[in-house]
């Protein structure tokens, strides 16, 4: 079974497979749907796909259309009436072909027609030239298609629409003929080729008994000596003369462009002239077969080459290439130095790398022998001198015959002689003359058609191309899509969409870009769905919430509250600080007696002489000047009248220190000292359980006094305030000092049902004493003393001892007295405020 | 060997300034008063550390393993093996380890309070609330009665306040009973009149501590004299 190899990456895949296995490009070929050669293209409304077309596309059709009535006027003027058909494509690029005349070089201008536009004289045109001016433009039943080899040459006047779609050089081609009667350079050339061309792109006309002979063209050549430029005379003339000579076994192109080239006009360049003499000398001269006529328009480079094709035998030369190195300019040297001195390969040589592909049809002929009959007049074109369009159309001329070579006169004949230029070719020439990979197909169509025998070729069936004219007029050429070479394979693919559909190969670039072994690469961007979408996008909104930061509530500094506290602030101090240091005592002390304080007197009038006496102190620092205040009289009074042993104690960590305080403030002047007439036991940690335990047994939970410390440890129990105490009704009275109802509280209800007959006083803050009242009322504690009005109703019974309540009492009173006055007024202020709200409200409403 | 300072001045020149600095609140909130809370703040930690370690570790668990008897020392291995069971907390591996001592202490906490809470209060102001009715003892029987009837309207409208159970209307919206609003109602005032009351203990108790400090400062400055 055999395989077929992919043209792309070369792999083999099994027979019948349509795509590559490795690569997936299709293995297939073009079909016989594909456009043929000589497919006349088939005019389209393509105003709807406008739109699509590319800008450099659109633009030409601007100006093609801008330029529409210009050509027809130019047109009119040469007595060629213009169609409808300018609008299209081609028109377009007819214009700027034309416009860029211009910047063609003079060598490029001889060969296109502008050398042969400068010579044109009305007085000069001849009747056969007439009839081969219409045959390149030509419309597709003029061209030879079934009849006879007779009508390729034949006139076809009627075909002015295929003519309008012919850039402006070749229409000056045309107009060459018609003046010079096909004696311009490029144009026996060009029909050779069209000759060639149709020979090979369409076999129906080779297969019909009156094929049109290729070499007709050098009848034409003959016959029409006189319009024939003088370089081409002078080429035809060297190989007039050449034929005399004995012609090798097989005429080699290098043979036939030898003679072709055997006079050197005027216009070749002095390296030129050089080389071609130096090559003349070296080489043994070959006889032409075809007669070439010579001619002082003869490009420089044309010159040149022929004066090295009549140099170079088959055999090579290695000094004509020292030589020509000499004289080549630095780009022909790299490459000439190195290939043998054959005169193909020294042509060959010198070719840049555009060229190449079209030379590979010089040398592979020159190995098979070249029919001698076949004349070659002009075929001295160096493939390096040889413009792309002209490289890429060389191919497509060669005979398919093996026997045919690259150099044949039939092929110079289509290019030079006579023979007219179908719109196929034209078609041809304009595709190929645009790209260099249609002159690369074109090599290998050459390649092709030396296997494929015509009668293969005629069985592909042209078929009808669904496609614009002016696509169409820029589709490839069948015949060198077909035959393209090994990298060019890959152009057959089918285009399905677009105003392309259904050709192979107008879009080259994308096999070629990546290797074709490459894996197709698959896309690595996300892709999420709409939901996923909406997900992130809340994500987004969600982060940037949290990211952005949201501005601070501006305060203003000053306000009207702030600017009421700060006045009541500063009103009170002002008041309070003026009343204390003014040591005024107009307020009198107290006279009422609440029985709650004088039940805490009597209580502590009821502590026996020396009795023990636990002293609870539990209130913060804060509060010391008001705890103090109030506790100082009761304990002075108790201190006074009975000396007891004082035990303190305190459930707070600071409790020690304001403990020690106490007797070293206010009641300093009762000279009590610690260890002797009271014991400070420090703190009582575990609050309500730690209170418990003492209740409990205050010789356990207790062992050390506060001063204690590791060198100096004091046991509590065994100290003198301590003697004989072992539990808690042992006290003679129990006074808390506290100013919070929590600790008060803590007391009364874990050591109140264990004090057994101690009493019970709490000697209480402002701020806590009503909540002691329920307990004072209950009878679980013995007496109660409020805040200063207590301590002052206490210092009363105390002659004024220690003295602090009356010193703070005015001033207490001035600032009980202010803030009474604040609060009625401000109350006031309030009802006032509530009540032009409501009446706003009211009226509002 | 006396200090070349006085420590009354010392004393007395930075508690006028942690005074001020205080006071300074009163323009809001600002350096001088952070600078106050900062050091009074860390003072007092470090006053209270202080404290837990020669108050409460040496003579409470330091002092009975070194110094006392068997019977002390066997005692004080208790909360030395409790103590170490909480410091268990420090590693999260081992903080299940201070889950008994944690249990213990909670447990007995919450027995004490409830205990105490039924004991020393519950009951006998129960009691106190019932007695306040024997006006046999009172010399003013009226007053007495007065006075019990106004505690008892107190006490039971106050716990009617605090007395959440409604039912939902049906327009939709929740209320409680009729009646219980009323006395609800009238229990609200006994709790502004309660509130009023501490409110006002507290400014007395703020009046004098301010007046202390102005004694206190009326004694820096007499110092000098």
């Amino acid at each position: 079974m055999a395989n077929v190899k992919c043209p792309i990456c070369g792999s083999d895949n099994p027979e019948g497979a349509s795509f590559c296995q490795n690569c997936g490009n299709p293995l297939k070929k073009a079909d016989a749907s594909t456009i043929q050669p000589g497919d006349q293209p088939t005019k389209k409304n393509t105003a709807e796909l406008e739109p699509i077309l590319p800008d450099w596309l659109r633009d030409a059709r601007d100006k093609a259309r801008k330029s529409v009535e210009e050509e027809v006027q130019q047109r009119s003027e040469n007595t060629r009436p213009v169609t409808d058909s300018n609008a299209d494509l081609l028109a377009g690029l007819q214009s700027q072909s034309a416009d860029d005349e211009e910047e063609i070089p003079d060598w490029l201008a001889g060969i296109t027609g502008g050398a042969g536009k400068k010579k044109v004289q009305p007085e000069e045109p001849a009747e056969p030239s007439t009839e081969s001016r219409f045959v390149e433009v030509g419309r597709l039943e003029d061209y030879p298609s079934s009849s006879d080899s007779e009508n390729i040459q034949a006139a076809q006047p009627s075909s002015d629409s295929d003519d309008s779609n012919l850039p402006s050089w070749l229409q000056n081609i045309t107009a060459g003929h018609e003046i010079g009667t096909s004696n311009d350079e490029l144009t026996n050339w060009l029909k050779k080729a069209d000759a060639a061309q149709s020979e090979s792109a369409a076999p129906q006309v080779e297969a019909s008994a009156n094929a049109p002979e290729p070499f007709v063209g050098a009848e034409n050549t003959s016959s029409n000596a006189e319009a024939v430029p003088d370089w081409l005379a002078k080429l035809q003339a060297d190989a007039s003369s050449a034929s005399e000579q004995p012609a090798t076994e097989s005429a080699s192109p290098a043979f036939t462009e030898d003679q072709s080239t055997s006079n050197i006009s005027e216009d070749v360049p002095d390296w030129l002239k050089n080389l071609d003499a130096q090559t003349a000398t070296a080489a043994p001269v070959e006889p032409a077969p075809t007669p070439s006529q010579p001619s002082e328009e003869t490009p420089d480079w044309l010159k040149t080459f022929s004066a090295t094709e009549s140099a170079a035998p088959t055999e090579p030369v290695a000094a004509n290439t020292a030589d020509l190195n000499m004289e080549l300019p630095a780009w022909l040297k790299g490459e000439a130095t190195e290939e043998p001195a054959t005169s193909s390969a020294s042509n060959e040589v010198v070719v840049p790398d555009w060229l190449k592909k079209p030379s590979e049809p010089l040398e592979k002929p020159a190995s098979t022998p070249a029919p001698s009959e076949a004349p070659t007049t002009n075929e001295g074109l160096a493939p390096a001198e040889m413009p792309d369009w002209l490289s890429a159309l060389r191919p497509a001329e060669e005979p398919p015959a093996e026997s045919a070579p690259a150099f044949t006169s039939g092929q110079e004949e289509n290019v030079f002689g006579t023979e007219p230029l179908s719109g196929n070719d034209l078609d041809r020439l304009f595709s190929s003359s645009g790209s260099d990979w249609l002159s690369g197909a074109a090599s290998a169509s050459s390649e092709t058609k030396e296997v494929e025998p015509p009668a293969a070729q005629e069985a592909e069936s042209i078929s009808p191309a669904n496609l614009p004219s002016w696509v169409q007029a820029m589709r490839p050429v069948e015949a060198s899509l077909a035959t393209t070479p090994r990298g060019m394979v890959g152009d057959e693919t089918l285009e399905t969409t677009g105003p392309l559909a259904g050709l192979h190969g107008v879009l080259p670039a994308v096999p070629f870009i990546g290797p074709p072994s490459k894996p197709k690469a698959q896309s690595i961007k996300l892709q999420p769905s709409e939901e996923q979408q909406g997900h992130a996008a809340l994500l987004d909104q969600i982060l940037g919430a949290e990211s952005k930061p949201e501005p601070m509530a501006t305060v203003r500094s000053m306000n009207s509250q702030r600017v009421l506290r700060l006045v009541l602030a500063i009103l009170l101090l002002l008041v309070v600080a003026g009343a204390f240091f003014a040591g005024t005592q107009i307020f009198p002390m107290p006279l009422g007696r609440p029985n709650e304080t004088m039940s805490a007197l009597a209580s502590v009038e009821l502590v026996p002489q020396d009795a023990p006496v636990l002293v609870v102190v539990d209130y913060q620092p804060s509060l010391v000047g008001e705890m103090e205040a109030v506790a100082a009289p009761l304990l002075d009074h108790l201190i006074v009248l009975r000396h007891p042993e004082l035990t303190l104690l305190s459930t707070s960590p600071t409790g020690a220190a304001l403990a020690e305080r106490l007797f070293t403030g206010p009641l300093h002047d009762l000279n009590y000292q610690s260890g002797l007439q009271y014991v400070n036991l420090g703190y009582l940690p575990g609050g309500l359980s730690g209170v418990r335990a003492f209740a409990t047994d205050p010789t356990t939970s207790t062992l050390l006094t506060a001063d204690s410390t590791v060198f100096n440890s004091t046991m509590a129990w065994q100290t003198q305030p301590l003697q004989g105490v072992t539990s808690l009704s042992n006290f003679a009275a129990i006074i808390v000092i506290t100013d919070s109802i929590e600790s008060g509280r803590t007391w009364i209800e874990q050591a109140g049902p264990l004090r057994g007959n101690a009493q019970f006083v709490i000697v209480s803050s402002a701020q806590a004493g009503p909540m002691f009242q329920p307990y004072y009322q209950s009878g679980q504690i013995n007496g109660l003393m409020t805040g200063l009005y207590d301590s002052a109703v206490i210092e009363q019974n105390n002659a004024n001892r220690p003295g602090l309540a009356r010193r703070y009492w005015d001033s207490y009173n001035v600032g009980l007295l202010l803030a009474v006055v604040l609060v009625f007024f401000g109350s006031l202020w309030s009802l006032i405020a509530g009540l032009r709200e409501r009446a706003k409200t009211t009226e509002a409403g | 060997m006396s200090l070349p300072i006085n420590p009354n001045l010392v004393t007395g020149v930075l508690s006028f300034l942690f005074t001020v600095f205080v006071f300074s609140y009163l323009l809001g909130d600002n350096p001088l008063f952070r600078i106050a809370t900062y050091i009074f703040v860390g003072v007092v930690g470090g006053y209270v550390a202080s404290v837990a370690m020669w108050q409460v570790i040496y003579p409470k668990l330091v002092y009975p393993l070194v110094y006392g008897s068997a019977m002390e020392r066997g005692m004080a291995a208790i909360p030395l093996l409790l103590s170490g069971l909480i410091l268990m907390k420090f590693w999260p591996r081992f903080s299940g380890m201070g889950g008994p001592a944690m249990a213990y202490l909670v447990g007995v906490s919450a027995a004490v309070t409830v205990g105490g809470a039924v004991i020393g209060t519950l009951f006998p102001q129960v009691f106190a609330t019932i007695n306040t009715f024997d006006v046999r003892s009172s010399t003013s029987p009226i007053e007495a009665l007065f006075d019990a009837v106004l505690i008892l309207v107190g006490v039971s409208t106050t716990l009617i306040y605090f007395h959440f159970g409604a039912r939902t209307t049906p327009d939709g919206s929740v209320q409680r009973l009729g009646l219980i609003e009323i006395f609800a109602w009238i229990g609200r005032i006994f709790i502004a009149i309660t509130l009023g009351v501490l409110f006002a203990g507290v400014f007395l108790a703020s009046l004098t501590a301010l007046i202390e400090r102005f004694a206190s400062f009326s004694s820096f400055f007499a110092s000098f004299h």
